[in-house]
């Protein structure tokens, strides 16, 4: 809702511009370790959940996209019982010209099962970092359709429906690659909002973009995840969308669920997740 | 009230009406006629009441664009804005960019930004107090303007001859009614209108009737899948009654209302908020002798807030019915409000009001196992607790009550017939808070009533100040103030506000404080008039840990608030050569709005994300402005009851880019990180035509 009423505004300023600018003093003034480590687990594909990877990188200036790597770290999944589930090395032998990049793979992951709770730890620099979360399952995408909405202008939305699983409160983050967007577009939704009752549990996840055109391949994938997950996402998403508008509140860092043991203080960025996700693909009528 | 009707004559050069008295003990207010409002140049040509105020010293307006504004390092929901006494809650049209007071539909306002009286109560920044016109008892007259938004029309006359008399002033922006002749195809519209009215019923020597209401809408609809209304309806009832020549008594029934509506039709849903409040008032005005009167009143006001209701707008929507349960409250005060004259020399004023609030029962009312915010030690975050239950209540069960003393008072000492030193000192308590998202009122922000979990925000102020009179030509104020503000509330970081079902649970109390000084430097007569005013402040605000183990926000320290200015500069002349013509110009300089930008990047999920550091570290650039305009009025008028008068202004005459926000983003095609400057306004000419008859 917050990006329609952005919108809005920006219509209403017809007498607005927007013009690109530097500004000079954003320096990386907190340089901080930042972990992604989401473990996706795809639901019909039985081959691979078993190469997972985990990102240690640097914050770095604004301007700059050149994030620093985090070597020589050492990462580990284990379950509930001090398991490992796979072997994550940033040099991993069993990859052909594997090189030091600060990514951490394992091609030895072991299938997680729905609603166990899972636990990342990490070392850098002898401090450890360490964060949980619970493998969260994903309902089936029923269809994909597209219809023409006229926005101003007519604009192709595309719907991708799903059944909202009764009983229990779902959380979903949905990544749809398009070829116009070098980054994927990704949203996240709390079930709050959708009726929970047999027959009237059905709803669309919505993409509109005005760039959407005949012919074009879209793909989809959809992520079931925790209710700490879809929160931070919701926060980190609106950071990078730039959504900072005059609706949203004043942007801050956001917390992930990573805890510096070793020396709270220094604390890591990211998150760690355990997700089942379901993929499709659409072309555009 | 006559000097009003001929808006488009001659000013009255001899006798200012907007002086405040040397000798008096009123201090730090300002007032303004409609003439002088009407004289600023303003955005598109649109008179515009409340940006006209913040050309005063101690009132400014976080950003372009934005409606309301901020006084003394207020937030703008701290400001009480009555019209003919009853309360608007929000004052902007079209999102911000003009304010719902139709200028031609009033006489005057005072503003007070400090030594506030004790008659009024509720807010704690100031009271702006807008009087609509009576309606001429006399003769049928009427006025009216085209311009390039809007267009207005004002009829008023005698109903019964010296008897009584009505006031009716419209004004309808029109952009809608031609998009269709251009643009057959369109089914895009936005529009806003306001309705004044006033009757007026002089029943006898010692009683007499007023009726006045306000009634203002919105309405922005894009080919019907979105559709976005709001507004405000106010109403006034008042019988003035006249006991003997030394006690004068108001009985008034007020009601205010204000509704926000948004439609979503690809989303399936419909979401209607707002509040609504009827006021009963008594006040009486007792004068003892030359030197002393005394003001005493009651009032209670019963509050409706509906936080939002979401529903599906059609059968085939998936959204769910959703209504965020409504919550009620009852806010009474009684005062006492002395003045009087000591000596030559001293001038007092002083009063006291007590308040009561009680914040009365209402459905699924949320319990919580301790705070509504919990604290994540390891994680140094707050984030908002799960209820652990819901119980209903009464509507006519109390469940808190919050009482204030709220103590005033000023002085004035006359150092000579021509100039005078005052000091005063205020307490004023709040119990509405609006946890706002933005720097200023956006017609979405939700109030919320003080309870169990939001105590009310009181505020204390002292200001000094010194008062010049320069041979009846010059005046000059120069006031310095402090005030300090309790239990103001802040956000925790990311939290949601829109639909947010538990407001409690994203806030956090705090303080503010704010501290300045004031100059207004001001020539009142001849053909060259104008004014200074310079205002040199800061604004700050801070949220400690609730104990000693939280981080607090922003970590505890104090950091300036959205709307803290240290420099704010407005330069307005007017020169008047002729009848034929006028010419005026406004120079505004302030600096740039606080705000919060990402002190580095990192990649997630393969995109950037912009990492921010504390709140309001940084500065938009320094904003400023010239605007002029010319008033035409040819001869061919000069003795014909008809009359006319041209306007022409240029908004921005430099063309200034100044920045409104700055945006952080991702390029989608190169993945590069950039920044981008939104500037609302650049040069605007406009054009009005202005007539009465």
């Amino acid at each position: 809702m917050k990006k329609y009423i952005y919108l809005m505004l920006v219509i209403v300023s017809a007498t607005s511009c927007t013009e690109e600018i530097i500004i000079d003093d954003l320096e990386n003034v907190d340089p901080r370790l930042v972990i992604e480590a989401s473990i996706d687990v795809d639901k019909y594909d039985d081959n691979s959940y078993k190469t997972q990877r985990i990102k240690l990188s640097e914050t770095t200036s604004y301007y700059s996209n050149n994030y620093p790597p985090v070597k020589g770290a050492s990462v580990f999944v284990t379950d509930a019982n001090g398991m490992a589930m796979g072997t994550f090395l940033d040099l991993n032998p069993a990859i052909p010209n594997d090189e030091e990049d600060g990514i951490y793979t394992a091609v030895d992951f072991i299938k997680p099962i729905i609603g166990n709770t899972y636990f990342l730890t990490v070392t850098v620099d002898g401090e450890i970092y360490k964060a949980t979360d619970i493998f969260t399952s994903i309902v089936d995408i029923n269809t994909i359709n597209q219809e023409t909405i006229t926005f101003t202008e007519e604009i192709i939305q595309l719907n991708i429906n799903i059944d909202n699983e009764i009983g229990v409160d779902n959380y979903y983050l949905s990544k749809i690659e398009t070829p116009f967007r070098i980054i994927p577009e990704f949203n996240v939704l709390d079930d709050e909002q959708f009726s929970e009752e047999v027959g009237s549990n059905n709803f669309n996840f919505t993409f509109i973009d005005e760039e959407l055109k005949k012919d074009m391949y879209i793909a989809i994938t959809l992520y079931g995840i925790s209710k700490a997950y879809q929160k931070y996402l919701d926060k980190l998403l609106a950071n990078s969308q730039g959504s900072n508008g005059p609706f949203s509140t004043a942007p801050a860092s956001v917390r992930g669920n990573l805890l510096n043991t070793t020396n709270k203080n220094n604390y890591a960025l990211g998150y760690f997740s355990v997700n089942q996700s379901v993929k499709s693909s659409y072309i555009v009528k | 009230m006559s000097e009003n009707v001929e808006s488009l004559d001659e000013i009255v050069l001899t006798s200012p009406t907007e002086k405040i008295s040397i000798r008096k003990a009123e201090m730090s207010v300002n007032k303004m006629t409609a003439q002088t409002i009407k004289e600023i140049p303003a955005i598109l040509g649109e008179v515009d009441v409340l940006k006209s105020i913040t050309t005063l010293p101690g009132v400014t307006t976080a950003g372009e664009g934005q409606s309301g504004f901020n006084v003394r390092g207020g937030s703008a929901d701290q400001n009480l804005v009555l019209l003919d006494e009853a309360t608007l809650f929000n004052t902007s049209h079209l999102f911000g960019l003009f304010s719902v007071i139709n200028a031609d539909a009033i006489k005057d306002l005072k503003l007070f930004k400090g030594g506030i009286p004790a008659k009024y109560g509720g807010r704690i920044s100031s009271v702006l107090d807008v009087h609509q016109k009576d309606g001429n008892k006399y003769n049928f007259h009427g006025n009216g303007g085209i311009g390039s938004i809007s267009s207005r029309l004002t009829l008023e006359g005698p109903i019964v001859k010296n008897k009584a008399s009505f006031f009716l002033s419209g004004r309808r922006s029109y952009a809608d009614l031609f998009i269709p002749i251009i643009m057959p195809d369109n089914d895009n519209t936005a529009y806003f209108y306001d309705l004044n009215t006033k009757v007026n019923w002089e029943i006898n020597d010692d009683n007499k009737l007023y009726v006045s209401g306000y009634f203002g809408k919105d309405v922005f609809s894009l080919s019907n899948s979105f559709i976005n209304t709001y507004g405000n309806a106010v109403g006034n009832i008042r019988w003035n009654h006249v006991f003997n020549n030394q006690l004068f008594s108001n009985l008034s029934l007020i009601f205010s209302k204000y509704y926000y509506g948004l439609e979503l039709d690809f989303v399936g849903f419909q979401w209607n908020s707002g509040l609504q409040n009827i006021n009963f008032k008594y006040d009486l005005k007792q004068y003892f002798n030359d030197n002393v009167s005394i003001e005493y009143g009651i009032n209670t006001i019963v509050h409706q807030f509906n936080p939002g209701k979401i529903e599906p707008n059609g059968a085939d929507s998936g959204i769910e019915e959703n209504q965020i349960a409504k919550k009620y409250a009852i806010e009474s005060g009684v005062y006492i409000d002395v003045e009087q004259r000591l000596n030559e020399r001293v001038d007092l004023r002083y009063g006291l009001r007590f308040t009561a609030f009680s914040r009365m029962g209402e459905k699924n009312k949320n319990s919580y196992a301790d705070s509504p915010v919990i604290y994540n030690e390891e994680l140094e975050i707050y984030e908002q607790a799960t209820p652990i239950g819901q119980k209903d209540f009464s509507r006519s069960k109390i469940l808190k009550t919050y009482v204030n003393f709220e103590p005033r008072f000023s002085i004035a000492y006359s150092l000579t017939k021509t100039s005078s030193i005052k000091a005063s000192y205020q307490r004023m308590a709040q119990y509405l808070h609006l946890i706002s998202n933005t720097q200023s009122p956006s017609p979405l922000d939700i109030w919320t009533p003080s309870g169990e979990h939001l105590k009310p925000q009181l505020s204390d102020q002292i200001a000094f100040g010194y008062n010049k009179d320069f041979n009846n030509k010059y005046t000059l104020t120069a006031e310095i103030f402090g005030k300090t503000v309790k239990n103001r509330l802040d956000y925790i970081d990311g939290a949601d506000l829109i639909a947010q079902e538990a407001i409690e649970s994203v806030v956090l109390a705090g303080k503010s404080r704010a501290y300045g000084l004031e100059l207004l430097f001001k020539k009142e007569t001849g053909k060259f008039r104008g004014w200074v005013s310079y205002t040199l402040a800061r604004s700050e605000q801070q949220t400690k840990g609730r104990n000693s183990t939280e981080i607090g926000i922003n970590n505890s320290e104090w950091y300036a608030t959205g709307y803290d200015k240290t420099h704010d500069l407005s330069l307005l002349t007017s020169y008047k050569p002729s009848n034929t013509w006028n010419f005026n110009s406004n120079f505004t300089l302030q600096t740039g709005q606080p705000v919060s930008y990402p002190t580095g990047s990192y990649e997630y999920l393969g995109s950037n994300i912009p990492n921010y550091g504390l709140r309001n570290t940084f500065r938009l650039p320094m904003y400023h402005r010239l605007d002029i305009s010319a008033t035409y009025k040819p001869r061919k008028y000069e003795n014909k009851k008809f009359k006319g008068a041209w306007i022409f202004s240029i908004y921005n005459i430099y063309n200034r880019k100044n920045s409104s926000s700055i945006l952080f983003n991702q390029d989608v095609e190169t993945g590069i990180n950039k920044t981008e400057r939104l500037s609302i306004f650049g040069l605007i000419p406009a054009v009005t035509f202005n007539f009465k008859f």
